[in-house]
This record gives C-alpha cells, sequence and structure tokens, in this order.
C-alpha cells in the first residue's frame, strides 16, 4: 500500500527545496556579479565611513625640453651625408637609422631629411635619453612634431 | 575424462540468450552509431560477460577474506556498500564544467529548477504502477538525466534496479536528439523559436571561483544528502576556476574519470543479469524514464516561454529544454533548432546556463530523496 501522504510530501518539499536552491544561487550569483561589476564605485564604502579620502590629482609626467647636443647634432648630419651618398636606389629604404651608440636615441627618418635645416635648428623637445628606456627611442617623432609645430 | 570440468553451455538459458543479444546491440549502436561509447560499450561489455553462466564474475565476496569474482568486488565495494564510484565520476564532471554562461546569465538557473518536473511526474507515476516509495525515487531521477546522479540513488535506494536504470538514463541522454525536437517544435511558435538572446556578460575569475564555494555551502546546508555529489562536482569544478592545482583538474577530468567510468560501466552492465531484467517492470521502468524526459523538457520550455513573456530581454524558450541537464546533448539540440529557425541565432551558450543548473537541480532532488526516503 503506497502512502500517498508522504509521497506527496516528498513532492511538494522536493520541488521547494529545488526552486529555493537555485532562485537563491541565482540571486546571490547575480549580486555578485553586480558587485562585481560596480566594484570601482563601492570601493568607498570598504574604506572608513564618513572620510572619503581625496585622490591626489594625477599629473602628467612633465617632459623635460632639451635641445640637441653638439654630438647629438653631428650624429646626425653623419646620418645624413651617409644617407644622401647612397645610389639612388638605396634611397628607397623607408627609414635609415643612426648610430646605436653611443646616441642610441638617435634616429633619422626620411622625413627628417626633407628639411635638415630645420631639424638643425630644433628646440627639439624629448625625455632625458636612459639606456634601455623606450622613451629613447622616438626622438624622430618628436622632432617630427617640432617641425611640424613651427 | 574431463572430471568435475564444466562448460557453461549446458547452463545457457534464452534468458542469458537475450541478455547476451542486448549488449551486443549496445556495443553495436556505440561503435557503429557512436551513441555515448564510454558509457554503451563497457555497459554492453558487462551484460554479455555477466550473462554467460558459471563465471562467478559477479560474486559478491562473502566470508572474512572477502572472496568473491572481480566484477562483484568492484560492484560490492564501488558501488553496492560504499557508493563512492558515482561521486567520482562528479568530481571529473565538475572540471570539464564551465559556469560562465550560467553567471552571465542566471536567471536561467529557474529554467534548470523547472525541467526537475520530469523526475516528480515519473515519481508519482511509478507509485501508480506499484512500485515501492525507493523504488519510485530512483526511476524519478531517471528524469535528472544524470547518469552519475540515477546510479548513485539507485545504489542507495533501489540497488536491484541498477543496470536498468542505468542502462534508461545513458540511453535516453543518447536519444535527447531525437525526443526533445517534437515536443519542443509542439509548444512553440516559429516566432518564439526566432527570439535572439542579448551577448552574455563576460564573468569575472572572481566570480568562477567563488561560485562553486558558494553553492557547495548553500546546497549542502539545505540538503545534506547530496553532500557526495555536489561536494565532489564543485572541488572539480574549483579545480579548473582556481587554476593553480592544473595537475588536479587534469588528473581529474582525465585519468581519474576514465579509470572510474570502466570500473563503473563494466559493473552497471554486470548487474543486468536476465533474472533482473527479463522482468515486466523493466518496461514500465523504459517507460517512466521515457515520460520523465519528456515532460522534463516540456515543463522546461513552458517555463522558458513564461519567463520570455515576463522578461525585458528576450528569452528563447527552447532554452528551457536544456534543462535536463544531458550535458551537452540537451543544448545542443537547441542550438540546431534555434540556427533552423534563424540561422544566424547562436543559443549554444545560453543553453549551457539551464544545462549545468540542471546538473545542479537533479543532484539536489536526489539530496532531498534521499534525506526522506534512505
Amino acid at each position: 500500500m503506497v502512502e500517498w501522504g508522504f509521497a506527496l510530501r516528498i513532492v511538494i518539499v522536493g520541488l521547494s527545496v529545488v526552486f529555493s536552491v537555485l532562485i537563491t544561487l541565482a540571486i546571490i550569483m547575480r549580486l555578485m556579479g553586480v558587485l562585481y561589476l560596480k566594484r570601482d564605485k563601492m570601493k568607498p564604502l570598504l574604506t572608513r565611513v564618513g572620510i572619503r579620502r581625496p585622490e591626489a590629482p594625477v599629473e602628467p609626467e612633465e617632459e623635460e625640453v632639451v635641445a640637441p647636443t653638439s654630438e647629438e647634432i653631428a650624429a646626425i648630419s653623419a646620418a645624413i651625408s651617409a644617407y644622401l651618398e647612397k645610389p639612388r636606389a638605396d634611397l628607397e629604404e623607408p627609414r635609415v637609422e643612426g648610430p646605436r651608440k653611443p646616441m642610441g636615441h638617435v634616429q633619422v627618418s626620411r622625413w627628417v631629411l626633407a628639411d635638415r635645416k630645420e631639424l638643425m635648428n630644433a628646440s627639439t623637445r624629448r625625455k632625458v635619453p636612459r639606456w634601455g628606456s623606450s622613451a629613447n627611442s622616438n626622438w624622430t617623432l618628436v622632432a617630427r612634431e617640432e617641425l611640424m609645430r613651427r | 575424462m574431463f572430471g568435475s570440468f564444466q562448460t557453461g553451455i549446458g547452463a545457457l538459458t534464452l534468458g542469458h540468450l537475450i541478455m547476451i543479444g542486448i549488449g551486443f546491440v549496445l556495443i553495436y549502436l556505440s561503435i557503429a552509431r557512436e551513441i555515448e561509447p564510454y558509457e554503451l560499450l563497457p555497459i554492453g561489455f558487462g551484460i554479455i560477460i555477466a550473462n554467460l553462466p558459471l563465471t562467478g564474475i559477479m560474486a559478491l565476496p562473502t566470508g572474512e577474506m572477502g572472496v568473491g569474482g572481480l566484477l562483484g568486488i568492484i560492484y560490492n565495494y564501488g558501488l553496492y556498500l560504499y557508493t563512492i564510484l558515482p561521486p567520482i565520476v562528479f568530481l571529473g564532471l565538475g572540471a570539464m564544467a564551465d559556469f560562465g554562461s550560467l553567471l552571465g546569465n542566471p536567471k536561467t538557473f529557474l529554467l534548470g529548477a523547472a525541467a526537475q518536473a520530469g523526475i516528480f511526474t515519473s515519481f508519482l507515476g511509478a507509485l501508480l504502477l506499484g512500485f515501492k516509495i525507493p523504488e519510485a525515487c530512483s526511476i524519478g531521477i531517471i528524469g535528472g538525466a544524470d547518469g552519475p546522479t540515477t546510479i548513485y540513488t539507485t545504489a542507495l535506494l533501489a540497488p536491484d534496479l541498477m543496470g536498468i536504470n542505468a542502462v534508461a538514463a545513458y540511453s535516453y541522454m543518447a536519444m535527447v536528439a531525437l525526443i526533445q525536437p517534437p515536443i519542443i517544435k509542439a509548444l512553440t511558435t516559429k516566432e518564439e523559436r526566432r527570439v535572439v538572446m542579448k551577448e552574455l556578460r563576460a564573468v569575472s575569475r572572481l566570480e568562477k571561483i567563488m561560485f562553486p564555494l558558494v553553492a557547495l555551502v548553500f546546497i549542502v546546508l539545505i540538503a545534506p544528502r547530496a553532500a557526495p555529489l555536489i561536494g565532489m562536482f564543485m572541488l572539480g569544478n574549483l579545480f579548473k576556476e582556481s587554476g593553480v592545482v592544473p595537475r588536479l583538474f587534469k588528473a581529474s577530468q582525465n585519468e581519474l574519470m576514465n579509470i572510474i567510468t570502466i570500473f563503473l560501466m563494466v559493473c552497471i552492465g554486470a548487474s543486468m543479469s536476465a533474472e533482473i531484467i527479463l522482468h515486466p517492470k523493466t518496461l514500465f521502468i523504459l517507460g517512466l524514464g521515457l515520460a520523465a524526459f519528456a515532460i522534463g523538457t516540456g515543463v522546461g520550455v513552458l517555463f522558458g516561454k513564461l519567463m520570455n513573456n515576463f522578461s525585458k530581454e528576450g528569452i528563447n524558450p527552447m532554452i528551457g529544454a536544456a534543462g535536463v541537464s544531458a550535458v551537452p546533448m540537451a543544448a545542443r539540440v537547441v542550438q540546431k533548432l534555434g540556427s533552423e529557425a534563424d540561422p544566424k541565432n547562436n543559443l549554444l551558450f545560453h543553453a549551457f546556463g539551464p544545462n549545468l543548473a540542471g546538473v545542479v537541480g537533479s543532484a539536489t532532488v536526489a539530496g532531498v530523496f534521499l534525506g526522506m526516503v534512505g
């Protein structure tokens, strides 16, 4: 003889448990997702209540304006001279690099060659060379910006 | 001349021959049709070897020394007595599961819960057909479309039904592509099948790590007897999502999972002797299992329709059908039907959400059954 009362209780309890468990998990994970997405906005809540420490303004790193040294100008001139002495076919090369050491940060492009006088007189803005720093690799672009500004 | 030597030929019965034939059919289906080969091939082999007479291979260990047949020992200690094999399979399944799609759209947890309706209707159906309550629980859980959950529940509540319940569960999982489409099409319009769902949001690693821990604590507090299944499942998933134990993660989803699958499936097959299987109630179990799948699919789709009506963002009702578990076949069925309705519609990842919620849901229901009946 089947105990129908007990059987129905199993059905009701089973359905209630499975729905309540999965709904609660859905709510918890939804909340966790919302909190995670808004974690930046929630940060002040995690600091001391009522005291919101103002964040120090982030100032852009000032770039030092340095004119090319006489050594650099000499290196550039040498590179340009070497470039101009090349046969026409070689001039189609997209880029000619200056000596790597000791002036590894100097790089001459064809664009620069278009107006060497401008370049020689340029007060060129660039970072102070630090060997191994990526700041040294962009010298040509800086020179180009300067010429454009003029 | 041969003295006490005895062949098995004289002991063969018609029942043995029928069961050996069934074993061959399962092996054929797994090799020629590639239907659930990792399960049906060893099960088919187990059926054949168990139904060859006089082998003693399924003899349960007796006496102090525990002497028994090879498969009898594995069956006894792995399933009948201690029931440790199914939870270890769950460890591997957890390591394979990616909850990203479920966490990306937590509403789909509900679809996983709705699809468990099939379990309870089959449970009531089994009672109407004269099965006892523990047997009805083990038959109903077939509708969870989750092999290890079915085996675990059956091993604890109705060990005599182990073989047929396991085969029914795995067979219907393999036949999801045949069972589900007509039900889904009957319950949805073409417009509903065309509903395009919003792209899932990216889920952070932190959320994926937190989920197995939160789910473990919460589910096991509510349904403590689900601990072996849910615990192993979430442990496997934590191995995966933590990213710091790649060897454990790999071992869980490959080596350990494969070894246990061999033992478990051969034993399941070997438990299907002619005396147990060739019985009218086997047909009832197969019928009730099919009904559980069908009802679970139908209720999942109807719940999807309901959610679609109340949701601002469209929910394709078909993804409700994936709530019956059967990972990943049910999700693939949804994707196929979705792309038939609209070739640009990609529902696969949306369907994985209810798919995995269904795994968690059916393990929770198993915990309820074991808690109330076991």
